[in-house]
């Protein structure tokens, strides 16, 4: 190899490379990025710290942050420039047919490769270069002053360390994939379609995907198997947070599993790079590989006939010439297409793509505590839909474009377009031929959605939603893409600008999707738009899907026209269009493009409507906003009287949606003074009608606030009963789909009292109208607010009783709060009377076509398919009913019902005895015996009849962890009661487990403070809120603890000073056997954060001259809690699974108990057994909440 | 009857490479000749449908062909100067794919009419072979074979010989001198001899105008006493096309063979008259010499 002709090759590349107009792209492209790292609008580094002003903030300057940037950046930045680079520079050499002159130079072709290769990598080593000076630029020597706070000090490191270890080698490596697809298959489709691939692969698989369940080893090979090293990073370091204080300051540590991963792409790279060189070579002088018998038989063929004797006449064949139907023609030329299409590699690289995404994404489908949900044909469908649209999509824009460019790479072109076919017909035939794709990609999933679906053997699978979803569906969507991709090759009249225009117009929809902008009317692929319901299908905004599906449609037919109008078959003539009578010839030209034109536009239209005059439109928030605007200030925080008791009559007519309500509230004015005017949110209804003990009267109006004047004012302790009877109908779509929290639609409906959708509201709704122009800060409470009065968190301020009389189709149930006192179906009604003499703090209605199973004092409303979960939920029904009235106090009423709801929302709701549960909360978990998820999230609603309902905390930090975190610690009471004590330890795990990998270190505060406007809030409300509470439980003796809790909900029931945590602490104080040591925990685990977390450093055992053991271990906590904490020296399987049952050993253990101080600084820990262990546990029977429990264990080294 | 009326095509740049080329074309044979660059395929290109002119008109039988190109394309037999074929597909399978779009269909069938087809063109042993593994020369013969397949009433071959070799020639000569009997055919070419054996009529053309419009017979007889032919020393070539009007000069084993056009007498020294070819008048037409050969243009 001649290094000076290697030189001359690689170096004009590289001058080649850098001059190319892409590369003025990827640098403002890349300036874009920096600068909007440095001003805060790209966030792309650590996403720990705080917040909130003054809050401590992750540097960007940090080498965790640049890190980060550099794995990142390098691939998602340059990936699409560097593959059309280096996958084309060898192609387009070929394209320019200079190769046969470069083979008669001295020039060898490894040379010729390898140059080519080296000037496209040090060009793109160069930009890298440009990068880090520009993050230098913006970061260090420009820094943003809005964004000061994330600066440090200026180390070079931090910028050189990640752009060598994880820059270099993701550019060798896209450089290297790309050169080989590029060189090896000469097809630039491949080499457009690797980047969008990998980029897909790593973003939505490879740095993401990480279930609770994956094993580290298999987490380790995925990261082994990332080329960018960004999973690597993220499992490693950033995913379990480490705090503010570790990212700015601590260097990246690199491990085995990261340095040989380097090394290993790196060598895997090269190695691409010298085979596709070597084939190249190879190639280049075509020296294929001849066989002797090929070679004897080549030479064996008979001589071609001789051209001496033509004869003297030619005359042709006869022939008859007819034109045939244009869809056979299609059909012929859809047939030749697909040919083609079957021989391109990228369907055999795209299809298992697809395939793995789907499988994935089916594998990760989460209800309620990210439960995993069982994998029904609609879930699935919906699920893949999505995916499937983005995947297909892009799938099209190569191969249709590919498709068009197919006669003009082959130059048949010249022939074809002068054939007597119509370019409509033309085009038709190359569409059917990627619809034969789109149908072998959505058999292919289809065929993994069965398989899915028939190994967990749970549900049936049923092909109807796969038909509804991806066929009807989808269709349009597939069509309009195509259309578009053509009609955009028709205007670009070429590859490159049909593919500009196609991706600029994804990138737009991308944009729309992440920014909130898409509507009904825009939403082409039905993002996110559509929920799956077995119970409900489609019902929710049927009428705007429809209208979406038919805008779409005829915008493809739009496409379509414009397509075969601009096909580049005829080479038009500019200066023929610029001449004289140009706005005649438009004209001439649009004319009959008007149809066309007109249908998209009046469906387009038709849609807007749709969504303009529903919940989320113009109208609708012009009225919310009028509200705010008017009342605010008059109302907002006005007295109003307490709500002592409410009666409703309400008739549902679901298929229309509609609702006619009439009833009366009976106001008590529990205040200190007198009352003149009363506040009533109402929502926007119609016949609207209201009385006041009994008497007609019409109130003010400002903008869906009702103020009744009152004749005579309403004293202290004086009452007065408002009647109001109105007719409600939903009309109009949400904004984008997806669903709703309350609804009525023809399968159903769940509605609530506490916001005047449905039901009229005493007083001034601050909430509505509200939204990020006008929101108020939230209140900031002092430390002593507690002391105060704090009013409800939500529901009424105080309780009241209810009656609800509900009137609906026989076909339907109704549920309300309280105890059934009546049922009747007459005349095709079915009317039952619901009533609550015990008072109550809020109300709901729900109605559907249910099935019912009964229990003892419990009922379960479900959907008739829904029989999955059945028994265990019935199951922790009842056992909730019973120990959590042991524990926390009797259920006052007769029944409890549980009722499932359409799932247009994901939620369940604990209204006193009237429960709903959406589709995927328990009535779809999929709940193994193991972890009787079912039977968890059902006792966890149920928890929220004594803690949230009976006792209904107050507004005020804190106070939500009295509702969520009691709901877990009651869950996890009732597992350990009824479901055994594996049962119970697995569901400590899980919170804890969830609690360490969802907490922000930085921004976590004391309970106490907790009001769930900090990252990382949820978990502590529910995991570490739960988890508080049951060592609480331990530390006060169960006994004492459920006394203590059972009476704070007796003092705070029906008080106006409602409970918030402080109270509790206060109030369990009394019930603590050793007040100092309960004093000491409220002060660790309520009034400050902390945290343990064990190591066992040495772990050794020895045989004592008694035949005892004596084993010995080094335990450091190095976390922030003090705890005592159990120390076993175990023997054998505690929970053997399945594979292990039968062979394994007994299980032994002997504990120690013992504190260790928290810091690191370690303690020697002795434990003495009567069997030889053989490893050392801290906390075996997960009674501490910790991080990292997996390094609290050692196998025990024999002294 | 294709009538070409003020043909004009200007490409960005701006080239003209049509300047009012105005034509009536007959039925039979008619031969458009012109060096590199004249315009040839452009016209040619015009006249299929697949370029639009800058302005202009061209009918065929009356009807305006660039307004209606699928008029055309229906009756149209199109051989490109440059073109290419699926290289997966078997000569056999991409002329039947061909003949099926084009809607033609044998007697027996398409496929066996496609084979008849790839006879004629001495293709029959190749026909099962991918179109990647043809040489040039048979892939010229098989875009042959589908311009002529269906009786078209118009067959356009743009430098149709290109990449043949003599006798593959021949052969192509008598397939289309029998097609032109009944129907027009437009043979685009540089190759003098192509128009002389072929072509009754002819149209000469020369930066983007037609020079000329006439028969071989006419150019050849116009020239009759006034062609002289004589070796000339290399040294004085030079001269000889200063004082002379120097045809054609080659070179005959060694020796510069040169053709001087002499209608007024001024014959150099040596020289002896020579029946004078089509070649001949050719020439003169590229030297601007359009009354020389009789031009009707």
């Amino acid at each position: 190899m001649s290094f000076t002709r290697l030189w001359v090759v690689a170096s004009d590349e590289f001058r080649l490379t850098l001059k190319r107009p892409m590369i003025w792209v990827l640098i403002a492209f890349l300036l874009f990025l920096t600068y909007g790292l440095s001003a805060g609008w790209v966030q792309i580094a650590i996403s720990s710290g705080d917040a909130a002003v003054g809050g401590k903030k992750a540097f960007l300057t940090s080498e965790f942050a640049l890190t980060q940037v550099f794995a990142v950046f390098t691939w998602s930045g340059f990936i699409f420039f560097v593959a059309a680079a280096a996958g084309l520079s060898i192609t387009r050499d070929d394209e320019a047919r200079v190769h046969e002159v470069l083979q008669s130079t001295p020039l060898k072709a490894s040379e010729y490769a390898w140059g080519k290769f080296l000037g496209v990598f040090a060009a793109f080593l160069v930009l890298l270069a440009g990068m880090a000076g520009m993050l230098i630029l913006s970061l260090a020597v420009l820094p943003n002053a809005e964004m000061i706070e994330t600066r440090g000090p200026f180390v070079l490191g931090h910028y050189l360390k990640p752009a060598l270890t994880f820059g270099v080698p993701s550019l060798l490596f896209m450089c290297a994939t790309a050169f080989a697809v590029g060189t090896g298959t000469r097809k630039p489709i491949l080499v457009f379609a690797l980047p969008v691939a990998l980029l897909l692969f790593c973003t939505l698989f490879l740095w993401s995907w990480s279930p609770a369940w994956l094993s580290d080893s298999a987490n380790r090979a995925l990261m082994f198997a990332d080329p960018a090293g960004v999973r690597w990073l993220r499992e490693t370091w950033l995913n379990v947070d480490r705090g503010v204080a570790f990212y700015n300051a601590q260097p990246v540590g690199y491990d085995a599993t990261l340095i040989w991963g380097r090394v290993l792409w790196v060598g895997l790279s090269l190695a691409a790079v010298g085979l596709s060189v070597r084939r190249f070579a190879r190639l280049a002088r075509a020296s294929h590989p001849v066989s002797a018998d090929l070679v004897r038989q080549a030479l064996s063929a008979p001589a071609v006939v001789p051209m001496a004797h033509v004869p003297a006449t030619q005359r042709l064949p006869g022939s008859t010439t007819v034109a045939a139907p244009w869809w056979r023609t299609a059909l012929l030329i859809a047939g030749a297409e697909a040919r083609e299409l079957r021989s391109q590699p990228g369907l055999y690289l795209f299809v298992p793509l697809v395939l793995l995404q789907v499988i994935a994404t089916s594998m990760l489908a989460l209800g309620a505590f990210d439960t995993p949900l069982l994998r029904t044909p609609g879930q699935l469908a919906v699920s893949q839909m999505e995916l499937l649209a983005a995947y297909v999509t892009l799938l099209l824009v190569f191969y249709a474009v590919e498709s068009l460019e197919r006669e003009r790479s082959t130059r048949l072109n010249a022939i074809h377009d002068t054939l007597p076919l119509g370019t409509g017909t033309l085009l038709a035939g190359k569409a059917l031929a990627l619809g034969v794709v789109i149908g072998v990609i959505v058999l292919t999933c289809l065929a993994a959605s069965a398989v899915l679906v028939m190994i967990e053997g749970t549900v049936r699978f049923t092909l109807g939603p796969y038909l509804l979803l991806w066929v009807l569906l989808l269709v349009p969507t597939f069509f309009a893409v195509i259309a578009f991709v053509f009609a955009a090759y028709g205007v670009a009249r070429g590859r490159y600008g049909a593919y500009g225009i196609s991706l600029g117009a994804i990138g737009i929809g991308v944009w729309a999707g992440l920014t909130d902008r898409e509507n009904w009317v825009s939403d082409w692929s039905l993002t996110s738009a559509i929920r799956w319901s077995d119970i409900s299908v489609l019902e929710w905004d049927r009428p705007a899907l429809i209208l979406n599906r038919l805008f779409w449609l005829s915008l493809g037919v739009l496409f379509w026209r414009v397509a075969v109008w601009l096909y580049p078959r005829v080479d038009r003539d500019p200066v023929r269009w610029l001449q004289g009578g140009l706005l005649k010839r438009r004209w001439r030209a649009l004319r009959p493009a008007l149809p066309f034109i007109a249908v998209p536009l009046l469906l387009g239209g038709l849609t807007w409507r749709e969504v303009s005059r529903g919940p989320d439109g113009a109208r609708a928030e012009k009225m919310q906003k009028d509200y705010w605007r008017k009342n605010l200030a008059t109302w907002w925080n006005a007295r109003t009287p307490w709500m002592k008791d409410a009666d409703l009559q309400v008739r549902l007519e679901p298929a229309e949606r509609l609702w006619d309500v009439s009833g009366t509230f009976l106001l008590v004015n529990h205040r200190d003074t007198t009352l003149q005017r009363i506040p009533l949110t109402v929502g926007p209804w119609r016949n609207l009608r209201f009385t006041v003990d009994g008497d007609s009267i019409q109130p003010d109006t400002a903008s869906r606030l009702f103020v009744f004047t009152l004749k005579r004012p309403l004293a202290p302790g004086d009452s007065v009963r408002l009647g109001f009877a109105y007719t409600g109908q939903d009309v109009g779509a949400s904004r984008a789909g997806g669903g709703a929290s309350e609804f009525i639609v023809p399968s159903g409906a769940v509605m609530a009292g506490w916001a005047p959708q449905y039901f009229p509201v005493v007083g001034y709704v601050p909430s509505i109208g509200s939204d990020e122009d006008n929101a108020f800060e939230p209140r900031d409470y002092p430390e002593d607010f507690w002391q105060a009065v704090t009013p409800a968190l939500f529901g009424s301020e105080q309780p009241m009783t209810v009656r609800t009389k509900l009137d609906v189709p026989e076909a339907f149930r109704a549920n309300g709060v309280g105890e059934l006192v009546h049922e009747e179906v007459k005349g095709g009604r079915r009317i039952t009377e619901f009533r609550s003499d015990v008072p109550v703090m809020a109300y709901n209605v729900v109605a559907g076509k249910w099935a019912v199973r009964k229990g003892k004092g419990t009922a379960l409303y479900y959907h008739p398919a829904h029989t999955y979960n059945i028994d265990e939920m019935i199951d922790a029904m009842d056992n909730a009913r019973q120990w959590y009235g042991t524990w926390f106090g009797a259920f006052p009423w007769k029944e409890l019902r549980i009722s499932e709801f359409p799932n247009l929302a994901g939620y369940a709701q604990g209204f006193p005895t009237n429960i709903t549960f959406s589709e995927g909360i328990g009535f779809l978990t999929k709940s193994e015996p193991k972890t009787n998820l079912a039977f968890m999230v059902t006792a966890h609603e149920i928890a929220h009849q004594w803690w949230g309902n009976m006792l209904q905390p107050g507004q005020g930090p804190g106070s939500n962890i009295l509702s969520e975190g009691m709901a877990h610690f009651s869950t996890a009471m009732l597992i350990e009661q009824v479901k055994g004590q594996r049962n119970g330890l697995e569901f400590r795990k899980r919170i804890e487990t969830q609690y360490g990998e969802r907490r922000f270190s930085d921004a976590e505060r004391k309970l106490y403070r907790v009001d769930g406007s900090k990252q990382g809030d949820q978990t502590l409300t529910y995991d570490k809120g739960g988890w508080v509470f049951l060592m609480l439980a331990d530390l006060m003796g169960r006994e004492n603890a459920f006394r203590g809790m059972k009476e704070f909900i007796d003092v705070y029931r029906g008080n106006p000073d409602h409970a918030v945590l402080q109270d509790f602490t206060r109030h369990m104080r009394a019930y603590a056997p050793d007040t100092s040591s309960y004093d000491a925990y409220v002060r660790q685990w309520f009034d400050s954060v902390v945290v343990a977390e064990y190591k066992v450093d040495s772990a050794t055992t020895r045989k004592r001259e008694d035949g005892s053991w004596e084993t010995r271990a080094l335990v450091r906590n190095v976390g922030t809690a003090v705890m005592l904490v159990d120390v076993a020296a175990t023997r054998g399987e505690r929970f053997p699974d399945d594979t292990t049952k039968g062979k394994e050993k007994p299980y032994q253990q002997a504990v120690a108990r013992q504190v260790f101080a928290a810091g690191g600084t370690g303690a020697w820990v002795t434990i003495v057994s009567a069997f030889e262990p053989e490893k050392v546990v801290v906390d075996p029977d997960v009674r501490v909440l910790q991080l990292r429990r997996s390094q609290a264990e050692r196998a025990i080294a024999k002294r | 009857m294709l009538s070409v009326n003020s043909l004009v095509k200007v490409y960005p740049g701006p080239v003209a490479a049509l300047q009012g080329v105005t034509l009536d074309v007959p039925k039979g044979m008619f031969g458009l000749l012109g060096p590199n660059g004249a315009g040839k395929t452009t016209f040619m290109r015009i006249l299929s449908g697949v370029l639009e002119p800058t302005s202009g008109s061209v009918t065929l039988d009356g009807k305006d062909v660039l307004a209606d190109p699928h008029t055309l394309r229906a009756s149209l037999g199109y051989l490109p100067q440059d073109f290419g074929f699926f290289p997966h597909l078997t000569g056999q399978r991409m002329l039947e794919y061909l003949l099926k779009l084009k809607g033609i269909d044998g007697p027996s069938g398409v496929s066996r009419l496609a084979a008849e087809l790839l006879e004629r063109v001495n293709l029959a042993h190749a026909a099962q072979r991918k179109v990647k593994d043809y040489s040039g020369g048979m892939r010229q013969r098989l875009g042959i074979a589908q311009a002529i397949a269906g009786n078209p009433r118009l067959i356009i071959v743009d430098e149709p010989t290109a990449g043949l070799d003599p006798e593959e020639r021949l052969r192509f000569y008598r397939i289309l001198s029998e097609l032109a009997q009944d129907r027009t055919v437009i043979l685009s070419t540089h190759i003098v001899e192509d128009v002389a054996v072929l072509c009754p009529r002819f149209a000469v053309i020369r930066q983007g105008k037609v020079v000329a419009l006439t028969s071989p017979r006419t150019a050849r007889e116009s020239l009759v006493g006034t062609i002289y032919e004589g070796d000339v020393e290399g040294a004085m070539l030079d001269e000889m096309r200063r004082t002379h009007r120097v045809t054609q000069a080659i070179l005959v084993e060694g020796r510069n063979r040169v053709r001087v056009h002499a209608p007024s007498g001024n014959v150099p020294a040596g020289f002896e008259p020579v029946t004078g070819t089509l070649e001949d008048a050719y020439l003169l037409l590229m030297q601007g010499d359009a009354v020389a050969v009789g031009s009707a243009a």
